[in-house]
C-alpha cells in the first residue's frame, strides 16, 4: 500500500506563475523519497501543501489511504500524523531539549523521560543533552533533535525540508546517516525534499526530480542518474558532457569516436550523454587530446582536456595516481555505452 | 491571485481572529463616534469659525513642530543610548542600561512641574521639547536596545568585513534592522504628543491638546472642544499611514541553525569620556533634576506632611487599577497583535489602526465620550472600576499592542506549523508555543500600560468610583492648592510604584533563549 | 516544564482580574448606579479645592450624621460632566471655585431652586436673581507685584490700564482658566463689548500667559514679570505656607468700582435629578450657614466667607474695604465671554 498518493495538485500564488502544476506522486511504504530541484521549483510548496499547512487549488492528497486534502475533505495538520523537519530545525527557543523532543508526545507521556532517551538514543544523541537550550546546541545536534521530536508520536510519514542545508559538508554527510538509520530503525515513510543532488542520491530508495512545478522524472537513484528522462535532468542529477553525434546502426558518432549507443534516437542526428568518471584517458585506440589542467582532490582528479582541432573542451574524472600533468597528451575512450538524446533544436 | 485561493487561506481561522479583535477596536470607536457626532453637530460654519483663527494655526504649527521634533529627537536619542549600552566598550553599561530607561518612572508632569520649579526659563517650544523629550525617550530606547540585542552579529561582521566602517555599518546595515522597533517607538512617543496635556499644562506652549482643555475650561464649549479633537484624529492618522509606508513588508524571525554569538562590543578608546559625560548628562538631565526637586519640595515647604494612612491607600488604589488596566488592556490586544502578524490582510490592518486613534485623543475626550454612552445605555456601569478601566484600554491599548506585535514579529511562524505537525491545535499551539514566545512582548507591553495607568490623571478625575483616590488625583488636588510639599510624597510614590515595572521593561530580552 | 505552568498562571491571574473587574462594577453600581434614596449620605460634586470642602463637609457630617461622597474636579470639566450626565447624574449636590460653571450648568436646566431659609443667609449680590444656586465663598481680583520693579513705584489704577502700551511685556496672567473668565466677564458687564474687545486686544499684545495663578505669582516673585492679575488667596496662603513664592511681592487692590476689584463668587447648587433632595438641601444650608462659614474662616483656604455674617479671616482685609463692584452673577453667563476671548486670540 502507498503511504502517500497524490493526484493532480495545482497551486498558485500569483496568477499566471503555477508553482505546482497537476503534481501526481506516489510513495511506498517504509521507503525514502527524495524530492530533487533547483530552488524556487515548488519541491517546499509540495511539502508544506502535504502538511496540510496550505491548501491547494486543485487535487487531492491521501495518506495512508485517507484522504487528508481534496474537493471536500480536509484534515488539518495536526490531525494529519505528519511529521514535519525543516531547514532550521526549528526547535521551540523556549523549551529545553526533552520538551521539544516530548512536545507531540500525549499529555501523560510528556513526564516520563524513558521515551525521550529512547528517541535521543535513535538519533544517535547524548542523553547529557536533555537539559540544554535550542540555542546550546551545534546545528548538527538541533536536526537530531528535531527529527527525534517528528519521530515521537510515531508519524506515518515524515517531511523533511533541506534538513541538511545549514550544515558544514562534514556534518552533512554524517547527519545525513545519522537520520537515515534513525528513520529506518523507527519503519517510518520519508520524503526529503533538497537541491543537492549527492544527498538525494546517496540518501534514499528513490528519486523524484521536480522542474518548473511539475514532476520530471521518478525512480531509483541509479536508473534517474543513468538513464535520465532528458538532458536537462541529466545535468541536475550529476556532471555531465553533452557531445552531438550522428546515430546509426546502434553506434553514435561523435566528437570523442564511435561509440556503442542507447536511448530514444535509433537513427539520425542526436545528442550523447557521456559521465565524466566515463572517460578513460589511456584508451589504446582513443581520440588524442591535450591535458589543460588538473584539479586533484584526493580520492580523485577532474581533468580539463581541449580535443583536437575543433576546439572541444571536456572534463574527465579519474580514479587513482597519478593523474597525467597539464601539457600532457592522452588518448581518450569512453567505458561502456552511451545514452542519445535527440537533437538539439 | 485567483479567488479560491484567498478564499481558502482566509477561512484558516480568519473570521474568529477578527471576531476576538473586536472588542479593543469596538471600544477606541467610542470617543471616535463622540469627537464625529459633535464635528457634525457643531456644523461646519461654526467649525470654520473655530478653525480659521489665528489661534488655530498657532496651536497646528506649535502641534506640529512639537510632535515632529520630539520623535526625531527621541529617535536620536533612544537610539544613540541604546548602541552606546548594548554595543560599544562603555564602561558601567548594566548601570546605564536601568538608568536609562528609569525616566519612564518619572511622570511626565513630574518631570515638567521638577524643570520648571528650578528655572523659569523652561518655557515655550525649547522647553517644552526638552520636557516631553527627557520623559518619552525611553519608548524609542527600550525597544531598540532590545532589538539591538537580538540582532545576529554575525550581519555587522559580513559588513565590516566588505570594508565598512563601524559607522557606515550601523547606518546601513545595523539601522535598517532597527527600523521596526525605532518605527514603533516613534510612533508612541508620537501618539502620546497629540495628546499630551500634564507636562505642557506649566511651560506656557500652547498645543492642540492643550487648546481643548481650554475649550472646556470655558463655559460654553463643550462640543466645540469635542469638535477640535477631530484635528487630532487627523493628526493621528497621519502618523498612522507614514508609519505603515516606512514600516513595508519584512521578514524578522530569525530560526538560525547553531548558537548565535553574542557581539563584540566597539572599542570606544579616545571616546570613551565623551560618550561617558554624553550618557551620563543625559540620565542627570531626565532623572536627577526631577527627583532632585522632588527631595527639594519633600524637605522644604510647611504643607510637607506624611499621612501615611492616605498615602498607603491611595498607593493601593493605584497599584490595583494600573495592574489590572495592564491585565485587561493586554487580554484585548492581543487577538488584534495576533491578527496583524500572523493572518495580513486589509481588513486586519484596518482594524489594528483604528485602536489608535484612542491613544490621540485627550483624556478629557475620552472620558466624556464614555460618560455620554454610559449615562445613557450602561447607567449601572457608570463612575465604576470597570469604566474607569475601559478608559484606561482605550487610551493605552496600543502600548500594548506594539510590544505583542514585535514579540510576534520575532516569533517565526514555522514554530507553529512545526507545533501543528507535531498533533497541536490552535489553541494547544497557542497556548504551548505562540504565547510563551510572545511571554516578554506581552510582560513588556503590560508594563508600560502600568506606567501609564499610575499617572492617568483626567479620566481617573472623571470616571472614578465617587471617593476613590489614586496617586495621581492626590498630587493634583494638591499641586491645585500650591501645596507642592503636600504633593511631593504622592509624587515619590508614584516614581517608586512605577520602578518594578520600569525593571522589567529593561530585563526584556536579557534571557531570551535563542 | 516550569513554563507551562506560569502560562497557566498567567491565564488564571488575568481571568480573576476580569473577574474582579465585573464584580467591582456591580458593587459600584449597585451604590451609587442606581441611586437609591438615603438621607444617610449625599453626593457632592466638588470643583472647589478639595482640603476645604472636606473640612466644611466632615463638620457637616459631625453635625448631622449624613455622611458625603465627595467627587473631586476642575469647574469645568465637572460642569461638561455634569450636562453629559443630564438628569441622570449621581450628583445632589455642586459646588465650584467660579460661578461661570454654575451658570453653565444652570443653562442647561439641572440645578433646583436653593430652599428660602438657605436664600436668607446669602447677601443678594452673591447669587443669581433666580436663585438657582447660591454662592458660598468669594475671591477678590488683585495685581501682584514684585516690591523691586518699576511697577511697584507705577502702579496701575484700573485693571484697564493693562491694555495700555506702556505695561508690554512686563505682567503676567492665566487667561485660559475659569478663574480669568470670571473677570473677564466682570469687565464685560461694567464696561460693554466695545471696549472689552479693545481691552482683550491689548492683554493679547501686552501680557504673558501663564498656566495657573501660582505660576503667575512665582513668575512675578522670581522677577521674570513685574506683576500680575490673580486671586488674593494664591498669595495670602503662600504667605502663611512658606512664602517661597510671594515673599518678594505685595499685593495691590484696585477697589473704587474697577473691574479689576472683582469679587468672584464660589457657588453651591442642588441638582434637580437628586433623589437625596432633603439632605442636599441641607448640605448647602450648612456652607452657607453659620456653622460652614466658620469652618471656611478658620481654614487655611482663606477664601473669603459672604454669608450668615460670620467675618473672613483675620489674615485678610475686611471685603467691605476693598470696593468690589457690585455685579449679580447672573450677568456673568455671556456666551460673548469665551467669542470675545476667542476672537481675541486668547482662547
Amino acid at each position: 500500500m502507498s503511504a502517500l498518493t497524490i493526484t493532480g495538485l495545482s497551486m498558485r500564488f500569483e496568477p499566471g506563475r503555477p508553482v505546482l502544476d497537476d503534481v501526481a506522486l506516489a510513495v511506498a511504504d517504509q521507503t525514502m523519497l527524495s524530492v530533487l530541484g533547483p530552488s524556487g521549483c515548488g519541491k517546499t510548496t509540495l511539502l508544506r501543501l502535504i502538511a496540510g499547512f496550505l491548501r491547494p487549488e486543485a487535487g487531492t492528497i491521501a495518506i495512508a489511504g485517507q484522504t487528508v486534502t481534496g474537493d471536500r475533505a480536509w484534515v488539518p495538520s495536526q490531525r494529519r500524523r505528519v511529521g514535519y523537519v525543516a531547514q532550521e530545525g526549528a526547535l521551540f527557543p523556549h523549551l529545553d531539549v526533552a520538551a521539544n523532543v516530548a512536545f507531540g508526545l500525549p499529555r501523560a507521556q510528556r513526564r516520563a523521560r524513558s521515551r525521550v532517551r529512547e528517541l535521543l538514543a535513535l538519533v544517535e544523541l547524548d542523553e547529557d543533552l536533555m537539559d540544554r537550550y535550542p540555542h546550546q546546541l551545534s546545528g548538527g545536534q538541533q536536526q537530531r533533535v528535531a527529527l527525534a521530536r517528528t519521530l515521537a508520536p510515531r508519524p506515518s510519514l515524515v517531511l523533511l525540508d533541506e534538513p541538511f542545508a545549514a550544515l558544514d559538508a562534514h556534518l552533512r554527510v554524517q547527519t545525513g546517516r545519522a537520520v537515515l538509520r534513525a528513520l529506518r530503525a523507527a519503519e517510518a515513510t520519508a520524503i526529503l525534499v533538497t537541491h543537492d543532488q549527492a544527498e538525494a542520491l546517496s540518501l534514499t530508495d528513490a528519486v523524484a526530480v521536480m522542474r518548473d512545478g511539475r514532476i520530471a522524472q521518478v525512480g531509483a537513484p541509479a536508473n534517474v542518474y543513468a538513464a535520465p528522462g532528458d538532458l536537462g535532468i541529466a545535468g541536475f542529477v550529476g556532471e555531465a558532457i553533452i557531445l552531438p553525434a550522428h546515430v546509426a546502426d546502434g553506434r553514435a558518432h561523435c566528437a570523442l569516436g564511435s561509440l556503442t549507443a542507447t536511448g530514444s534516437v535509433a537513427a539520425g542526428p542526436a545528442q550523447v550523454l557521456i559521465r565524466p568518471e566515463h572517460l578513460i584517458l589511456d584508451a589504446p585506440d582513443g581520440v588524442p587530446a591535450h591535458v589543460r589542467d588538473v584539479t586533484f582532490y584526493g580520492h580523485d582528479a577532474v581533468v580539463d582536456l581541449d580535443l583536437g582541432p575543433d576546439d572541444v573542451r571536456l572534463s574527465a574524472r579519474v580514479v587513482g595516481s597519478p593523474a597525467p600533468a597539464p601539457g600532457s597528451r592522452v588518448s581518450i575512450g569512453v567505458h561502456g555505452p552511451v545514452r542519445t538524446f535527440p537533437a538539439a533544436a | 491571485m485567483p479567488r479560491a485561493g484567498r478564499r481558502l487561506r482566509a477561512a484558516r481561522g480568519g473570521a474568529g481572529g477578527i471576531a476576538l479583535a473586536l472588542p479593543a477596536v469596538l471600544l477606541t470607536l467610542i470617543p471616535l463616534g463622540f469627537v464625529l457626532q459633535f464635528t457634525v453637530d457643531v456644523g461646519p460654519a461654526e467649525l470654520y469659525r473655530l478653525l480659521d483663527r489665528p489661534r488655530t494655526g498657532e496651536l497646528l504649527s506649535n502641534t506640529i513642530r512639537l510632535t515632529a521634533s520630539a520623535m526625531a529627537a527621541s529617535a536620536v536619542i533612544g537610539v544613540g543610548a541604546a548602541w552606546a549600552v548594548e554595543r560599544t566598550s562603555l564602561p558601567g553599561r548594566r548601570t546605564f542600561t536601568v538608568l536609562l530607561a528609569a525616566p519612564l518612572a518619572v511622570p511626565a508632569f513630574v518631570n515638567s512641574y521638577g524643570w520648571s520649579s528650578l528655572t523659569s526659563s523652561v518655557e515655550g517650544f525649547g522647553g517644552a521639547l526638552l520636557i516631553v523629550t527627557l520623559s518619552y525617550y525611553p519608548l524609542v530606547y527600550l525597544p531598540v536596545a532590545a532589538a539591538l540585542r537580538g540582532l545576529d552579529p554575525a550581519l555587522e561582521d559580513s559588513a565590516r568585513a566588505l570594508g565598512l566602517g563601524p559607522m557606515a555599518t550601523f547606518r546601513r546595515v545595523v539601522l535598517p534592522q532597527l527600523r521596526p522597533a525605532l518605527l514603533g517607538g516613534s510612533l508612541l512617543v508620537g501618539l502620546h504628543l497629540l495628546a499630551e496635556f500634564g507636562a505642557l499644562a506649566n511651560l506656557r506652549f500652547p498645543t492642540f491638546t492643550t487648546a481643548i482643555y481650554d475649550q472646556y475650561q470655558s463655559t460654553f464649549n463643550g462640543p466645540q472642544a469635542s469638535a477640535l479633537a477631530s484635528v487630532l484624529v487627523l493628526g493621528c492618522l497621519v502618523l498612522l499611514m507614514a508609519d505603515l509606508r516606512l514600516r513595508g513588508p519584512r521578514q524578522l524571525a530569525r530560526v538560525g541553525s547553531g548558537a548565535q554569538r553574542t557581539a563584540s562590543p566597539v572599542r570606544l578608546g579616545a571616546t570613551t569620556l565623551p560618550v561617558l559625560a554624553a550618557v551620563t548628562g543625559l540620565v542627570v538631565l531626565a532623572l536627577g533634576v526631577p527627583l532632585g526637586s522632588l527631595t527639594r519640595w519633600l524637605i522644604a515647604g510647611s504643607s510637607t506632611a506624611f499621612p501615611l494612612g492616605d498615602l498607603v491607600s491611595t498607593a493601593g488604589t493605584s497599584l490595583l487599577l494600573a495592574a489590572l488596566a495592564a491585565a485587561v488592556t493586554s487580554l484585548l490586544a492581543l487577538p488584534v497583535a495576533w491578527l496583524v502578524g500572523r493572518r495580513r490582510s486589509i481588513l486586519g490592518t484596518v482594524l489594528e489602526r483604528a485602536t489608535y486613534i484612542g491613544s490621540a485623543l485627550p483624556g478629557i475626550v475620552v472620558a466624556l465620550a464614555l460618560i455620554a454612552i454610559t449615562v445613557r445605555h450602561a447607567r449601572p456601569l457608570y463612575q465604576t472600576t470597570t469604566m474607569l478601566v475601559t478608559a484606561y484600554v482605550i487610551l493605552y491599548v496600543p502600548r500594548a499592542l506594539i510590544s505583542q506585535r514585535a514579540a510576534l514579529a520575532q516569533a517565526p511562524p514555522l514554530l507553529d506549523d512545526v507545533a501543528a505537525s507535531l498533533g497541536a491545535g490552535p489553541l494547544t499551539r497557542l497556548r504551548r508555543v505562540t504565547l510563551p514566545l510572545m511571554a516578554p512582548g506581552v510582560g513588556a507591553g503590560a508594563a508600560l500600560v502600568f506606567l501609564a495607568v499610575v499617572t492617568e490623571l483626567t479620566s481617573t478625575l472623571l470616571l472614578a468610583p465617587t471617593g476613590t483616590r489614586t496617586l495621581a488625583t492626590a498630587f493634583w488636588s494638591q499641586t491645585g492648592d500650591l501645596n507642592y510639599g503636600a504633593a511631593a510624597p504622592y509624587a515619590a510614590l508614584m516614581v517608586l510604584l512605577s520602578l518594578p515595572a520600569t525593571l522589567l521593561l529593561t530585563g526584556v530580552g536579557r534571557h531570551r533563549a535563542r | 516544564m516550569p513554563r507551562l505552568s506560569r502560562t497557566t498562571c498567567l491565564a488564571a491571574a488575568t481571568v480573576a482580574a476580569a473577574l474582579t473587574v465585573a464584580a467591582c462594577g456591580s458593587d459600584d453600581g449597585g451604590s451609587s448606579g442606581t441611586g437609591s434614596p438615603s438621607a444617610q449620605s449625599v453626593t457632592l460634586y466638588n470643583a472647589q479645592h478639595e482640603d476645604l470642602l472636606k473640612e466644611m463637609t466632615d463638620a457637616f457630617t459631625k453635625e448631622t450624621g449624613i455622611k458625603v461622597n465627595m467627587r473631586n474636579g476642575d469647574d469645568l470639566e465637572m460642569a461638561n460632566q455634569l450636562v453629559q450626565e443630564g438628569d441622570r447624574s449621581p450628583a445632589d449636590v455642586f459646588v465650584t471655585e467660579n460661578s461661570p460653571a454654575m451658570t453653565l450648568v444652570d443653562n442647561a436646566k439641572l440645578f433646583t431652586p436653593v430652599s428660602p431659609t438657605t436664600v436668607g443667609q446669602v447677601p443678594a449680590r452673591y447669587r443669581p436673581a433666580d436663585n438657582e444656586w447660591v454662592g458660598f465663598a468669594a475671591r477678590q481680583t488683585v495685581f501682584v507685584y514684585n516690591t523691586g520693579k518699576p511697577a511697584a513705584k507705577g502702579l496701575p489704577t484700573s485693571i484697564m490700564d493693562l491694555a495700555d502700551p506702556r505695561w508690554k511685556g512686563r505682567f503676567g496672567y492665566s487667561p485660559t482658566g475659569a478663574d480669568f473668565q470670571a473677570i473677564v466677564s466682570a469687565v464685560l458687564a461694567l464696561k460693554g463689548p466695545a471696549a472689552t474687545k479693545a481691552w482683550l486686544t491689548g492683554l493679547k499684545r501686552n501680557a504673558v500667559a501663564y498656566q495657573g495663578n501660582s505660576k503667575v505669582m512665582s513668575a512675578v516673585n522670581k522677577g521674570d514679570i513685574e506683576g500680575g492679575v490673580i486671586y488674593h488667596y494664591s498669595w495670602f496662603q503662600d504667605q502663611a505656607e512658606s512664602g517661597a513664592d510671594s515673599k518678594n511681592t505685595k499685593l495691590h487692590f484696585f477697589g473704587a468700582g474697577d473691574p479689576g476689584a472683582f469679587t468672584s463668587v464660589s457657588g453651591a447648587g442642588v441638582l434637580k435629578s437628586s433623589k437625596r433632595a432633603e439632605a442636599a438641601q441641607r448640605l448647602v444650608a450648612f456652607l452657607t450657614g453659620k456653622r460652614g462659614q466658620q469652618v471656611l474662616a478658620d481654614s487655611t483656604a482663606l477664601e473669603y466667607t459672604i454669608a450668615s455674617g460670620v467675618p473672613a479671616n483675620d489674615a485678610l482685609p475686611p471685603l467691605a474695604t476693598l470696593k468690589a463692584p457690585v455685579v449679580d452673577p447672573d450677568e456673568l453667563n455671556n456666551r460673548q465671554v469665551v467669542t470675545l476671548m476667542q476672537d481675541a486670540g486668547i482662547l
